[in-house]
């Protein structure tokens, strides 16, 4: 069981973390999330066929944190956690809807902008987008976290080891 | 020399997270930074319960805005961390960063790239 704060923390904070996964040097991302409290896992859903996807298929360590608002001394957290389950593709988006709805819902600031509709190709191909309009080609990743270091509003470091 | 535009461009991000590859496993900390045309220093946030990286690992720095839209803007630094004195700094091949974008003008102004 993780603490109550935390919990509380991590149903709380809407800013994406920055996430990353093993590569030559390491890839780092910012990502969209989220935290299933009775599960205790996280879920994320990146964008598909990029180099991320293909890292996180070899190696299922990843680490990522966040500061709330990106802010210096706000509230944030660092993750060590492992793949646990990874699909990818149009059916892992049926199996996943709820998980899909509950980021939507709970952590995302995308909005369904018709103005991008025109460049759906272009901005679907682009190699260094970080997100993508086509969430049937899309991955959902659950991550078991290993061990989390966080801090409140006081500042003050916490660590939990699962 | 880095690009002018990326040094003004750092300026506006006051969070910023190091990462490198431990035992085959990713790790970050906290850091400051500070980047001018000549070098990228880093301070990795002191806490009992992180290492700071040491020298000669390949590092990403990664720094970003709190929006995950046409909003988002961040900054990408892999190099290599070395250590002069004191201080820490990324000897960087390749340096990314990523503009927010204006949906009449996308895909204009997206990302700009520096390599050595």
């Amino acid at each position: 069981m993780i603490p109550a704060e935390l919990g509380e923390m991590l149903g709380e904070i809407r800013t994406p973390v920055m996430f990353t996964a093993v590569d030559k040097y390491p890839h780092a991302t910012p990502m969209n999330w989220l935290w299933l409290k009775d599960e205790e896992v996280f879920w994320f859903n990146p964008a598909g066929g990029t180099r991320k996807i293909k890292l996180l298929q070899q190696n299922g360590n990843v680490c990522f944190g966040t500061r709330d608002e990106m802010k210096k001394d706000a509230r944030g957290f660092i993750v060590w956690g492992e793949i646990t389950r990874f699909e990818y593709g149009f059916w892992a988006l049926g199996r996943n809807r709820k998980v899909k709805t509950q980021m939507l819902k709970e952590k995302s600031q995308l909005k369904f902008n018709l103005g991008l509709l025109k460049f759906w190709r272009i901005y679907a191909r682009h190699p260094d987008i970080h997100y993508s309009t086509l969430p049937w080609v899309a991955a959902f990743v659950r991550i078991k976290p290993k061990r989390i270091v966080y801090c409140l509003d006081d500042g003050v470091e916490k660590e939990v080891v699962f | 020399m880095f690009p002018v535009e990326f040094t003004k461009f750092s300026k506006k991000f006051e969070v910023g997270f190091l990462y490198w590859i431990e035992n085959d496993t990713p790790t970050m900390i906290q850091t400051d930074f500070q980047i001018t045309t000549d070098k990228i220093t880093v301070k990795p946030f002191e806490s009992k319960y992180f290492q700071s990286p040491d020298a000669g690992v390949k590092t990403t720095l990664l720094f970003a805005n709190h929006h995950y839209t046409e909003q988002c803007e961040m900054g990408i630094v892999k190099g290599v961390l070395v250590k002069h004195g004191d201080t820490l700094e990324i000897e960087p091949h390749d340096i990314t960063w990523t503009f927010s974008f204006d949906v009449n003008e996308y895909p204009k102004r997206l990302a700009r790239r520096w390599r050595r």
